[in-house]
């Protein structure tokens, strides 16, 4: 689904580091490394900005920078760190905008949309808080809301960036948990970058560390924590 | 489908702009019974033929005054979503005072906005500096995260463009600063049936741009990255919201001056009140809104003689109004 070919992640500043090769289809997929290390940089280049990489990134075969944006909105949904909205919308209001790709001119939600709605909040148990305003939510519930809009736009791949930056230890494990239901119950693609070690182990299929200028693909859970902690050159605790 | 407190909007809304037109072409110095208007209308000949005019005079500019009224208040809404503030608007960024300052270029250096020339220079100088002020806010807005911090920039606009306009007002004759001063205190009145047509056309068409706006503005709520991810060509939106707010805040400030208020304060109540969260039914609600505050404060401006201002009406009218609903819904609402 996702294939990257000798791509070099690169910012302004200079080059960040470089994948060889590398395929992803279905799991969750943590990506770790340190502050600067490129984890965002990664997220916008899979979302077809091409100025931020050299190399061959497809998705479902076809060049990722090939994508008009309408196309791309069909197969990739984002979750950002920490949601903003700038209106009084209801928590159902904001997993709406989640339809709007499949949406014509006047952006009018139909049957069906609203159908997928009510599908993705009893799939992910939203219910007891999505009529409620989204600013009057937790930040875990906010997060909550957004996976849910994400599901909504119904695309293969989600990509987050830092979803529990923000979220408790309550909260980041139902996050987790969460993410791994929907890969599980969906047979979807969720990327998402991380600082936490200590849910991996339990969640994730693969982690994908960026250290030393390279991408290393890890892929045994049960040494993902040492996995990551030798790389840093860190003593586990 | 539109939500029953929308559809009353709507109602409300339409119902007032069609009493407060009739009540403004009934209603003034000169009384003229409601017959003799409706035979007016018809084209038919009336006992006094002054009246006709007077009658044409007063429906032209209730309808100069719904127009204007609704696209500062959709040009309003446009950036108060795109700037995610809801205290932007095209006076407060600036606009307004970029397309004073092209009248100001084209006026205080003599040309008469009777003459034809002189009118299209006056929208095209007009519109070049509503869109000019647009895209250097645009520019800045690059470099500047803060949405304050940008309508401080808006603001610090303004000033400059006041200090320009006072430049030019050194080297200008006193018929042609006078014509000026008038032009900036603001009015709905003066309009010809050619002038008339230009202009409303020209807001017609453009609120009719503005509905390919409505899913940009939708997904924009969410901020920049998520439209994007959601589908929505960021540039070409940008391009088309400095192009619709620019030229609609141009030609109302060329043809009524720098008209204040409207376009800060209407969108912020509509998205208030409107249940839906679809554009498609907001857009529509902010120009019915806006036309119905401008209208109302037409009428104001008629029963005291034509003696104040429109700015000053609408700011006495709706500044109370305002700070009184907000102070009501934020008791319950987080700022929108």
């Amino acid at each position: 689904m996702l294939k990257f070919k000798n791509v070099h992640i690169k910012t302004d500043g200079g080059p960040l580091f470089q994948i060889q090769d590398l395929e992803l289809k279905d799991g969750l997929v943590a990506l770790m490394g340190r502050n600067g290390a490129g984890k965002s940089t990664l997220i916008k280049s899979i979302l077809g900005n091409k100025s931020l990489f050299e190399g061959t990134i497809t998705l479902d075969n076809k060049n990722i920078g090939d994508f008009a944006a309408k196309d791309l909105a069909k197969l990739i949904s984002v979750v950002a760190t920490k949601p903003t909205l700038f209106g009084n919308h209801s928590g159902r209001e904001v997993l709406n905008l989640g339809r709007l790709p499949y949406q014509n001119l006047m952006a009018k939600l139909t049957a069906e949309d609203k159908v997928k709605v009510d599908e993705i909040i009893a799939l992910l148990n939203l219910g007891k808080f999505s009529d409620r305003r989204f600013t009057d939510l937790s930040d875990g519930e906010k997060q909550m809301i957004m996976i849910g809009r994400a599901m909504v736009q119904d695309t293969q791949l989600i990509l987050l960036d830092e979803p529990s930056a923000f979220l408790d230890l309550v909260n980041r494990h139902q996050l987790m948990k969460l993410m791994r239901e929907i890969v599980d119950k969906t047979g979807k693609l969720i990327l998402f970058s991380t600082h936490q070690t200590d849910d991996l182990e339990k969640y994730c299929d693969t982690v994908l560390l960026i250290e030393k200028g390279q991408l290393l693909n890890l892929k045994n859970p049960a040494t993902f924590k040492a996995d990551i902690y030798k790389s840093f050159g860190l003593d586990e605790v | 489908m539109i939500v029953k407190r929308d559809a009353i909007l709507f109602i409300i809304f339409g119902m007032g702009i069609l009493l407060a037109v009739v009540m403004n072409i009934l209603y003034g110095a000169v009384k003229i019974p409601a017959a003799d208007v409706i035979s007016i209308f018809k084209g038919e000949v009336v006992e006094n033929a002054a009246w006709s005019y007077i009658i044409e005079s007063r429906f032209f500019r209730s309808i100069v005054a719904v127009f204007a009224g609704g696209a500062l208040s959709v040009a309003g809404l446009i950036l108060q979503v795109y700037f995610r503030n809801p205290l932007a608007g095209p006076g407060v960024l600036g606009i307004t005072s970029g397309a004073s300052l092209g009248v100001a270029f084209v006026v205080l250096g003599g040309a008469s906005m009777s003459s034809v020339l002189g009118l299209f220079g006056i929208i095209g100088a007009g519109s070049a500096g509503a869109i000019a002020v647009l895209f250097l806010l645009l520019f800045i807005s690059r470099f500047i995260k803060s949405s304050v911090t940008l309508l401080v920039a808006g603001l610090m606009f303004g000033y400059f463009t006041a200090a320009l306009i006072n430049i030019l007002y050194l080297s200008a004759s006193m018929a042609d600063t006078r014509a000026f001063v008038i032009w900036g205190l603001g009015s709905f009145e003066g309009l010809n049936s050619h002038e008339l047509t230009i202009f409303s056309t020209g807001i017609i068409f453009l609120i009719l741009c503005s509905f390919f706006l409505i899913k940009p503005l939708n997904g924009l709520v969410l901020g920049q990255d998520y439209s994007n991810s959601l589908g929505i060509h960021i540039k070409r939106t940008k391009f088309l919201i400095i192009l619709i707010t620019g030229v609609l805040a141009a030609i109302v400030t060329v043809y009524c001056g720098p008209i204040g208020f409207i376009g800060i304060a209407i969108p912020q109540l509509i998205r208030r009140m409107t249940k839906s969260k679809n554009h498609s039914v907001i857009i529509p609600l902010a120009f019915l809104g806006g036309a119905f505050l401008a209208i109302l404060a037409d009428i104001v401006v008629r029963l005291s003689g034509n003696t104040l201002p429109v700015n000053t009406v609408t700011a006495l009218i709706g500044a109370p109004i305002i700070i009184w609903v907000i102070m009501n819904m934020n008791k319950r609402n987080a700022e929108i």
